[in-house]
């Protein structure tokens, strides 16, 4: 993560404090994190971006390997599809290629991810080695929400694509995070010590939709100050999104009106409201994992 | 070719999500006279204040929730609407990779707020639910408010509350 946006040049090369009389009391520095530019991680030792399909050289801007996709019907018509290493058309002001692919789902939890979404959405899916979703079959009928998600799937525009990091359990993300520019992380752990809670309170496919729609949302997000405008509209949307397979799974739609308090043993417990139900959902203080759950009936 | 084309490039910088705001990653944007105007409109309070304490994150961005991190003023001088508490809390909606976030987690920067230092607030009412956050009762003060962020954190120097003031 980073404190701020980091300037780059266009392809991704970093501006360093020191380059060009930048200083550091101007925000130039260089940082640890390992992950660079559009958030892939960098090797050090060679400099290449891992873009889950191939190596991205910042200072060429140029893929290190041809396109694994080599020849589609869009290429020909368009000379700068021609090049198999090039990137995002050589047009990096305009598109950034987060995986070189549409959607695209990794980590631990990839398959319980695609079975919530097939369930929530009636598609039938796959998954090739690098993650990366296409759709095998669709029911005559979508529903709004799975429209959206098969117009990322099968979007030709350039920057449509996003990122699902399902994880088994990540100690900084609650259930599921925004991360902007389409990515999100879906921690599974959470989800389902949250759906134990009982009838009435969360389920995994409700917020699987959740955080897919949240992503998606989000996947033209730029890097503001602003983080209400961000979030908000898209929180908004993502618990409308997870209403409509509430409401197929007979559930009463969550309301959004959340609250917080502490325990006796100063963890930290959440009050999800739901307009039959609160799920209290109790977070322990050192590992930020959802310890308990229950719901509770309103009266 | 590819040299001339990236020297021209070069000509501007891009962040890794979106082109830079002026030339000051580290602090929040300049606000234009039109914007300026439209939040001296839309913020039902606006206060000068001195940033006292910036509270403990929870230690996640907002996704499946939305999170909130707390921040304790020191009133100065209130330019709009009835705050008459000296000390307020106020919250901040937190969003992993945004320019106010923090480095290692998902925080408010402590580059950007920095205690001592003095800003004009646009603020709202704390409607006290549709978030989440440590749910410490000592973050949040007894007056509380949420601030409309599209509103930037406003250095309080004499320019900058004049044009406030002019723009209401």
């Amino acid at each position: 993560m980073r404190s701020h946006c980091v300037f780059k040049l266009p392809f991704g090369e970093e501006l360093y404090a020191g380059v060009s009389n930048r200083t550091p009391q101007q925000g130039y520095t260089g940082d640890s994190t390992r992950q660079k530019f559009t958030l892939k991680e960098r090797d050090n030792e060679t400099g290449l971006d891992y873009s889950i399909n191939r190596y991205y050289s910042s200072t060429q801007g140029r893929f290190t390997s041809a396109d694994p996709v080599p020849m589609t019907t869009q290429r020909p018509p368009d000379p700068q599809k021609l090049n198999l290493y090039a990137y995002v058309r050589n047009n990096p002001l305009i598109a950034t290629d987060p995986n070189g692919l549409e959607l695209d789902v990794t980590g631990d939890e990839q398959a319980a991810y695609i079975a919530s979404l097939e369930r929530d959405t009636r598609l039938k899916l796959k998954v090739n080695k690098q993650g990366v979703v296409s759709i095998v079959s669709k029911p005559k009928k979508l529903s709004k929400d799975a429209q959206k998600i098969v117009g990322i799937i099968e979007s030709k525009e350039a920057g449509d694509r996003v990122h699902i990091e399902a994880t088994k359990d990540r100690a900084d993300v609650l259930g599921g995070q925004f991360w902007g520019s389409g990515e999100q992380t879906i921690d599974f752990g959470d989800l389902r010590t949250e759906e134990k809670a009982g009838p009435g309170g969360f389920t995994v496919d409700s917020s699987v939709m959740h955080e897919t729609i949240e992503a998606i949302e989000g996947r033209h997000t730029p890097c503001t100050w602003d983080p209400r405008s961000v979030i908000v509209p898209f929180h908004a949307t993502a618990i409308a999104a997870e209403n409509e397979v509430r409401r197929a799974q007979g559930l009463a739609p969550r309301t959004g009106l959340d609250q917080s308090s502490r325990d006796l043993n100063g963890d930290t417990v959440y009050r999800i409201d739901f307009t039959t139900h609160t799920e209290v959902l109790t977070v322990e203080r050192n590992t930020g994992n959802v310890k308990k759950a229950e719901v509770i009936k309103k009266q | 070719m590819r040299s001339i084309f990236l020297s021209l490039l070069c000509l501007f910088l891009v962040e890794t999500c979106q082109k830079p705001e002026k030339e000051q990653p580290l602090t929040a944007p300049q606000l234009s006279q039109e914007t300026l105007r439209s939040c001296a409109d839309k913020a039902p309070f606006i206060v000068v204040a001195k940033l006292v304490e910036i509270r403990p994150p929870l230690g996640f961005g907002s996704g499946q929730f939305l999170v909130v991190q707390w921040v304790h003023y020191k009133v100065e001088e209130v330019i709009k609407g009835q705050v008459e508490e000296k000390s307020i809390s106020v919250g901040y909606y937190i969003v992993a990779r945004r320019t106010n976030s923090g480095e290692t987690i998902a925080q408010l920067s402590p580059q950007l707020f920095k205690t001592d230092t003095r800003f004009v607030l646009f603020l709202e009412n704390d409607p006290k639910k549709g978030y989440i956050d440590r749910g410490d009762p000592s973050d949040r003060l007894p007056v509380s408010y949420l601030s409309l962020e599209s509103c930037s954190l406003l250095p309080a120097n004499e320019e900058n509350i004049g044009m406030v003031k002019k723009a209401l």
